[in-house]
């Protein structure tokens, strides 16, 4: 990201090929058509290459904020299509944790899957359907707290419990994992 | 902002729909309010946590040269140079916000620039995939006595530069493995070549770059080991075509009695380059003084015609 500020165009290959494939994925799995997915991740690189100031290394890293960037491009997108509602939304995430689901009931594979992503996928699954349903409408279908409660039927206060509590059992899965793996590969 | 609006802000930060301005507001306040500080820390993690749910996925190979062709491409200084080009994929950029800082001092160094051309090539590469015309592209004679220090000065000015104010097209070969970019310095009328992840030529050989200037094929100058990636290739001309293409070849040091090498890139006017337009044959006339010996400062180039 130093580099982009220094306008150096090799800089801008460097961070694409770094980080286009983790965004793209983020981004398909939010928009699901492809040729748009493509048109909104090079909306993020140009957007960053033109504004590289705006990242602030003090407020995490570089991936984060390409994340938060491909992120709200991308619910620009599906606002300007206006064609999502929560329910596809969560219909793809479902049909996404159904694939899921095998990996789950394989021990072999839950433990091969030690890396990061596994572990947090596992705990998404783990917080049940109504709570998750909250979290992924909120990032991966770009819907407010209130927009959640008016398609899922359900009392503003309770879509703001159950994403705070999917936080709280996600930090705290991440927490616990982190504090194990040492002993993972210790002697 | 008071704890109350930090709360009310953290709908919208986990949906992504936060606007910029509330998003530096939350940061103000949390810097100043540990419990808010915990709470945004929570909601920032989880939006990590979810964000690790999503498995990578490799975009289209082609898809890198139209982003860079984008991101390169646009100009959002005085002269709007870009404006003209017909780049597949693009969108109209945004209009630069006020605190487009780099950008208006890049232009500050570069407002006078006239012209530019993105050239990318893969190495051993002799078709590239041509995605925009070119804007301005000239020849000329190359400028005697430029001396090591005043190119290393515009190299660096080119590498901080370049990027921000040229008008710039893309060419990327299969491979993409190095980019390059001819420009016009607009203080000084001197027009340039420079490139990056360009590794030294093979055992041999040298990178050339050509012009085509009324029909045939100009050497504009070689880039050797001993100046880096950079080629100073003289004035800008008078008259200048904004439809000539340029390519650079791989070529055997002190040039080839027929024939040149495999062509590595091309300027976008050159779509499938016919073999026949390649600069071989019509270049080799042209390229070397008679005898076969690189003529003074290893150009030859005629000047366009005004």
């Amino acid at each position: 990201m130093q580099g982009l500020a220094g306008r150096d165009a090799a800089a801008l290959g460097e961070l694409y090929d770094r980080h286009a494939p983790l965004l793209y994925g983020l981004i398909l799995r939010m928009v699901r058509v492809e040729a748009d997915a493509q048109g909104v991740l090079s909306d993020v690189f140009v957007e960053v290459w033109e504004n590289p100031h705006r990242f602030n290394p003090q407020r995490g890293p570089a991936r984060t904020y390409l994340a938060m960037l491909a992120r709200c491009r991308a619910v620009d997108y599906l606002r300007s299509q206006r064609r999502r509602t929560v329910h596809e939304a969560l219909a793809a995430e479902h049909a996404a944790h159904d694939a899921d689901a095998g990996d789950e009931g394989d021990p072999a594979e839950a433990v091969a899957d030690a890396e990061q992503h596994g572990r947090v996928r596992q705990a998404l699954a783990g917080l049940g359907a109504r709570h998750r349903a909250c979290l992924e409408g909120a990032y991966f279908g770009g819907l407010t707290h209130r927009e959640i409660a008016e398609q899922l039927g359900l009392p503003l206060g309770t879509v703001k419990t159950r994403i705070r509590q999917g936080l709280l059992r996600l930090r705290s899965v991440l927490s616990d994992a982190a504090e194990r793996s040492p002993g993972e590969h210790g002697p | 902002m008071n704890c109350s609006d930090f709360h009310n802000l953290l709908d919208a930060l986990l949906a992504a729909r936060l606007a910029a301005g509330d998003r530096a507001r939350l940061e103000a306040h949390a810097d100043r309010c540990p419990a808010c500080a915990d709470e945004l820390r929570l909601w920032t993690e989880g939006a990590d946590a979810l964000l690790e749910t999503t498995p990578p996925v490799a975009p289209p190979a082609a898809l890198r040269a139209e982003v860079l062709t984008r991101a390169l491409g646009r100009v959002t200084g005085p002269d709007k140079v870009s404006d003209s080009l017909s780049i597949r994929g693009a969108t109209p950029g945004r209009d630069p916000g006020p605190d487009d800082g780099p950008r208006r001092a890049a232009w500050r160094w570069w407002g006078a620039v006239a012209a530019g051309l993105l050239v990318s090539f893969g190495l051993g590469r002799g078709v590239a995939t041509l995605t925009a015309p070119p804007t301005v592209v000239g020849v000329a004679e190359r400028a005697p006595g430029a001396d090591a220090g005043a190119i290393a000065q515009r190299e660096r000015l080119l590498a901080q530069g370049a990027g921000a104010a040229m008008p710039a097209v893309t060419l990327v070969a299969a491979s993409g493995r190095a980019e390059g970019r001819l420009v016009v310095d607009g203080d000084t009328g001197e027009l340039h070549f420079y490139a990056v992840r360009l590794g030294p030529p093979p055992d041999g050989s040298e990178y050339c770059l050509w012009f085509r200037v009324d029909g045939a094929w100009r050497l504009a100058g070689a880039l050797r080991p001993e100046r880096g990636a950079h080629l100073l290739v003289g004035p800008s001309p008078r008259g200048w075509s904004a439809k000539a293409p340029a390519v650079v070849t791989l070529e055997p040091v002190g040039g080839a009695d027929e024939g040149a090498g495999p062509t590595l890139g091309a300027s976008p006017t050159l779509s499938t380059p016919d073999p026949a337009e390649e600069p071989p044959a019509e270049a080799a006339s042209s390229k070397r003084a008679p005898g076969g010996t690189p003529p003074a400062g290893g150009l030859d180039v005629a000047p366009a015609q005004p």
